[in-house]
């Protein structure tokens, strides 16, 4: 099965994922590499000089999350936690979210959290990814992977030569790699003519 | 080697002279070849203009002082910047409201080219107010997302 984005582009001029072989449905796969700012993540060192306006923030709905390598494991735990909780009933109704959701929100501080933006076309609750000095897409596949997610061991060459790279332009970056569900924009652009007031 | 507080990074400023004492952001913008991938961000807060549309919206500027509306020269502002940037009617506050900055079109990656306490730079940053590193690193970039679109955006940090 086709295993890399079959757009009429090619997106990414070099390999830096390495994404399994097997792949277990369509709805595609990518993979962001974040350049946090340690700094900002670490309240104990607020005290330390550090420019303002110097950082950005990713935005997507939840149901796209798969998994951030930096909170990965607890994420997992506390999943299968709240699975052992609810047993027959992996939805919770509270706020909506599916036990993996709820373990995501639970484990995610500082790297991700819950969002008080919404996006007036989504009824799902936005996650946002704080603190960012940069994002960049390095993977990105037609298909989905079981039981998937990015980490360093799964950076090629190319993309383990970048890794080290970004790591080096600013002070205390902190880095991550996002693995998110879908092709698709990390949320719908609306435009002013698709709203009523345009 | 770099200093552990040095956020200079990529910027190579046109001169010593200072202009005041606000703070310059540079950030990098991959535009996406196609808005059906990437990520939606905010445009930079406080920010001039791009390499690419500061000769286009100065001359609005000019025209705005020159007597047309402020109406007339958001418009104006809005199709200048609108190959990257557009009205924000996409994220908005638990209050129900959108928030006044503009937000990108789908873009694969940005990044902050970096962050100098004082302004410097008279007009906005291009490629030639980079460091070799900075072009370096501008070139890696380009090379790495083809068919896409670069733009530097200059912002003050105030």
């Amino acid at each position: 099965m086709l295993q890399e984005m079959d757009a009429p582009m090619q997106l990414i001029s070099k390999r830096m994922v390495e994404f399994p072989r097997q792949c277990v449905g369509r709805e595609g796969t990518q993979v962001w590499m974040l350049a946090y700012a340690e700094r900002l993540l670490l309240d104990s060192r607020i005290d330390e000089y550090i420019p303002l306006d110097i950082t950005t923030q990713l935005l997507f709905p939840i149901n796209r999350f798969i998994g951030l390598d930096l909170t990965y494991k607890p994420h997992q735990e506390r999943y299968a936690e709240l699975l052992k909780s609810v047993e027959t009933e992996p939805m919770l109704r509270t706020n909506y979210l599916t036990a993996y959701e709820l373990a995501a929100v639970d484990t995610g501080r500082p790297y991700l959290y819950i969002s008080t933006t919404e996006h007036p076309q989504l009824n799902r609750p936005l996650m946002i990814v704080p603190h960012l000095y940069g994002a960049f897409l390095i993977g990105i596949a037609s298909v989905s992977y079981a039981d998937w997610h990015c980490t360093q061991r799964d950076l090629t060459e190319h993309g383990q030569a970048f890794y080290e790279r970004i790591k080096t332009i600013f002070p205390s970056t902190k880095l991550g790699l996002l693995t998110l569900r879908g092709t698709e924009p990390l949320v719908p652009l609306v435009l002013k003519s698709d709203t009523d007031d345009a | 080697m770099r200093r552990d507080e040095s956020y200079d990074g990529f910027l190579n400023p046109p001169g010593e002279y200072r202009i005041s004492d606000e703070g310059e952001r540079v950030w990098l913008f991959v535009r996406a070849p196609t808005d059906a991938v990437g990520a939606i961000v905010m445009e930079p807060y406080e920010m001039i203009a791009t390499d690419r549309t500061y000769e286009a919206e100065r001359a609005a500027k000019d025209a705005f002082r020159n007597g047309i509306s402020y109406k007339e020269y958001r418009k104006q502002i809005e199709q200048i910047r609108s190959p990257l940037f557009v009205p924000n009617f996409t994220f908005r506050s638990d209050y129900g409201e959108f928030y006044d900055e503009m937000v990108s079109r789908p873009v694969l990656a940005v990044f902050l080219m970096g962050a100098l306490e004082k302004w410097y730079h008279e007009q906005v940053y291009t490629y030639d107010d980079l460091t070799d590193d900075g072009k370096a690193f501008y070139d890696f970039i380009k090379t790495l997302y083809p068919g896409s679109e670069l733009y530097l955006a200059t912002a003050l940090e105030t």
